[in-house]
């Protein structure tokens, strides 16, 4: 367990850089923040700053050019790929700008899907999904496919989905952008409720400034760089 | 888990695209498992043809195979009765026969008085009910010949010998026409023609002849035969080589009641060579029929060959099925790995879909070769095989080779396990990031 004075996510002088043809480009130049545990923390900055960048290297699916990323303490640069993947279904959940559910699994089993790859039994997992689709408000949807859902709906879903493992982390990278203005507002009020109840820490990235006012704590990235706002 | 189930939902979500795979599958694989009951049909009845011409086996006098066919008569075996007895008295062999039997070879020339012709001939000296159990022979429950319509001309006479009947003797459609023998169409036993056979006795000196009447014609497999062979009863043939003397005959025959107890009785024979209780040799249905084993190799061959063919064709059609599906899955792909699926994970999860496309398209394939194979063996399909002269019923055994259904069935999973792989590596080891942007 991390003291509770260690902030959950420490990322020290990050630096990534993509091959691009011949060139690179330096997506994140130099990186130095801390997310505390608990906590709603915003990313914000202008398109191809390096917001989805930061993001998959603090959610293990990605590796920093130089520099650390640690989560609950641990740097993972030097993990085989398998305990990656253990540590990404135990401790984080990810929410998706374009939702990513499984679209041949009905709400609900989207739900389940991560209990089940984690060998709770089946009634269990029913049952826990069953209720996080109520929790996040799906009501009489639980049963119809993704296809069948609207986006607002879809993105309840991806939130009972990453929330249902109960992780310390919930990443989310734009979840709003596809979503139009009032619904994204009810999502974004919805990952606030479900952070109160679960006392995850929400990391999200987006474009819009007034759910950027409403989050505890605040990171602006421009060109690579922490700024201020 | 919902594994499979997961896996089901999947294949189905292109529907047209996974039936387009499942039929491909189907149809190769009934295809294969139709040739495949037609192969094994090839295989028994050829062991069945050579079967009823030779029987499992044949014992000889040392050096007959070598030097025999010039001189049959020296090398008869005198007291063949008495091996006969040991044979069946036999505690290996014994319980393992179904008949043991003597033949004796005779060659010499046949003539007819009445038409003032006369020819070189073969003949197969045998008792008349034991070659007529050997003709009748059909362990496998084969389609009869002698039951087909089409056959009826050959069958109609009845046996060939009868041992009521000590001089009548059966030739060969060719052979009489060589003669200018005709028979009676219903004649009495008084209208049948009279022939002679003549033959040059072992111990030398004046041919001995023999009279006798032809009984029946009957198309030989050969024509080589049809021309020459003629079947005479035992006696009648000995008294021919030896007159006044004891049946001699130049071969043993042997029957067993299941061809799969040879190498035992092949392995007992060589143990009373070996202690000094029988001073003969012997040879095989398969030493005895070269041909009916190469033609059964050809078909083997032939399967093996549409099999490897079939199989990599198959093996790019489910690649290819499954790659469209990797494809079309990338971003779901990455979102799943984000969420914590080894790669091990996204490899069963594909190879699962292949399995199932696979395990659709043989169960598919089963029931088409099931299906069809009744339809051909009802349907009464008549074709001349090679090496022989009468119709046989096109049969293709399916239900009756489990071991061929096994086999194609496994091969369907393989082969889906083999097109799935490489989709399911690729789809593995995608980085998550770069799926994810897709
Ligand atoms: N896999 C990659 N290969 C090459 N370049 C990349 C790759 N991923 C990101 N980049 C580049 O890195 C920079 C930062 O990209 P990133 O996606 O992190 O920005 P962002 O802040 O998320 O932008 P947006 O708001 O448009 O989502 C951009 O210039 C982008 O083009
Ligand atoms: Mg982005």
């Amino acid at each position: 367990m991390p003291g509770i004075s260690q902030p959950l996510v420490q990322v020290i002088e990050v630096h990534k850089t993509y091959p691009l043809g011949h060139r690179s480009v330096e997506a994140l130049r130099g990186v130095t923040l801390e997310m505390p545990q608990g906590g709603f923390v915003v990313l914000q900055g202008p398109s191809g700053s390096g917001k989805t960048t930061l993001l998959n290297l603090v959610g293990a699916i990605d590796h920093p050019t130089s520099g650390r990323v640690l989560v609950e303490g641990r740097d993972m640069a030097a993990w085989p790929d398998d305990a990656l993947s253990h540590f990404r279904a135990k401790t984080l959940g990810f929410i998706f700008q374009n939702f990513n559910l499984i679209p041949v699994l009905s709400a609900v089993e989207n739900i389940e899907y991560p209990l089940l790859l984690q060998r709770v039994p089946r009634a269990e997992a029913r049952a826990r999904a069953l209720e996080m689709a109520e929790g996040v408000g799906l009501g009489d949807s639980s049963d119809q496919r993704p296809g069948e859902l609207s986006g607002g709906q879809c993105q309840r879903v991806a939130i009972g989905r990453a929330l249902v493992t109960h992780p310390a982390l919930v990443i989310a990278d734009e979840p709003t952008a596809n979503l139009d203005a009032a619904t994204g507002r009810t999502i974004i009020d919805l990952m606030h409720r479900m952070r109160d109840c679960t006392g995850a820490t929400f990391v999200i990235s987006t474009h819009d400034p007034e759910i950027a006012s409403m989050a505890e704590a605040r990171f602006t990235l421009r060109d690579g760089r922490l700024v201020e706002p | 888990m919902m594994f499979w189930e997961l896996a089901l939902r999947n294949v189905l979500r292109n529907k047209r695209r996974s039936l387009a795979t499942v039929l491909a599958i189907a149809l190769s694989c009934g295809g294969l498992m139709l040739f495949g009951g037609y192969v094994v049909w090839a295989h028994l009845a050829s062991e069945t043809h050579a079967t009823t011409m030779t029987g499992h086996l044949q014992l000889f006098k040392e050096g007959y195979r070598l030097k025999g066919a010039g001189n049959p008569a020296a090398f008869a075996i005198e007291n063949f009765e008495g091996i006969q007895r040991q044979l069946r008295g036999d505690e290996v062999i014994g319980p393992l026969l179904e008949m043991v039997t003597g033949q004796l070879l005779v060659q010499g020339m046949i003539s007819s008085a009445d038409r003032q012709t006369s020819t070189a001939f073969v003949g197969i000296g045998a008792v008349p009910e034991d070659l007529e159990r050997l003709t009748q022979w059909n362990p496998h429950g084969l389609a009869d010949v002698r039951d087909l319509a089409a056959n009826a001309a050959l069958f109609a006479a009845g046996p060939e010998l009868a041992s009521g009947d000590p001089d009548g003797i059966s030739l060969g459609v060719g052979l009489a026409r060589i003669l200018d023998i005709r028979m009676q169409p219903h004649g009495a036993a008084e209208d049948r023609p009279t022939v002679e056979l003549i033959s040059q006795p072992p111990s030398g000196g004046m041919a001995n002849m023999v009279s006798a009447s032809v009984r029946k014609l009957s198309t030989r497999p050969l024509e080589e035969l049809d021309n020459r062979l003629v079947f005479v009863p035992l006696p009648l043939a000995s008294s021919l080589l030896f007159p006044g003397e004891e049946p001699r005959a130049t071969s043993i025959l042997i029957l067993l009641k299941d061809l799969r107890s040879l190498p035992l009785v092949e392995a007992r024979l060589a143990e009373l060579v070996r202690d000094g209780k029988l001073a003969l040799e012997w040879r095989n249905c398969w030493d005895l029929n070269p041909n009916n084993v190469r033609s059964v190799r050809m078909m083997d061959m032939f399967f093996l060959f549409a099999f490897c063919i079939i199989s990599v064709v198959l093996v790019f059609t489910i690649y290819n099925t499954m790659m469209m599906s990797v494809m079309e899955r990338v971003r779901e792909i990455g979102a799943v790995r984000a969420m914590g699926l080894t790669r091990g994970d996204i490899i069963r999860m594909f190879t699962a879909e292949g399995l199932l496309l696979g395990f659709a398209g043989g169960v598919l394939g089963l029931l088409l070769a099931i299906g069809i194979s009744g339809i051909i063996n009802r349907a009464e399909i008549l074709y001349i095989p090679p090496m022989v002269t009468m119709y046989a019923k096109l049969q293709i055994l399916v239900t009756e080779a489990p071991a061929i259904m096994a086999a194609s069935f496994a091969g369907c999973l393989l082969v889906a396990l083999l097109g799935a792989f490489l989709p399911a590596r690729r789809a593995s080891r995608m980085q998550i990031v770069d799926a994810l942007r897709m």
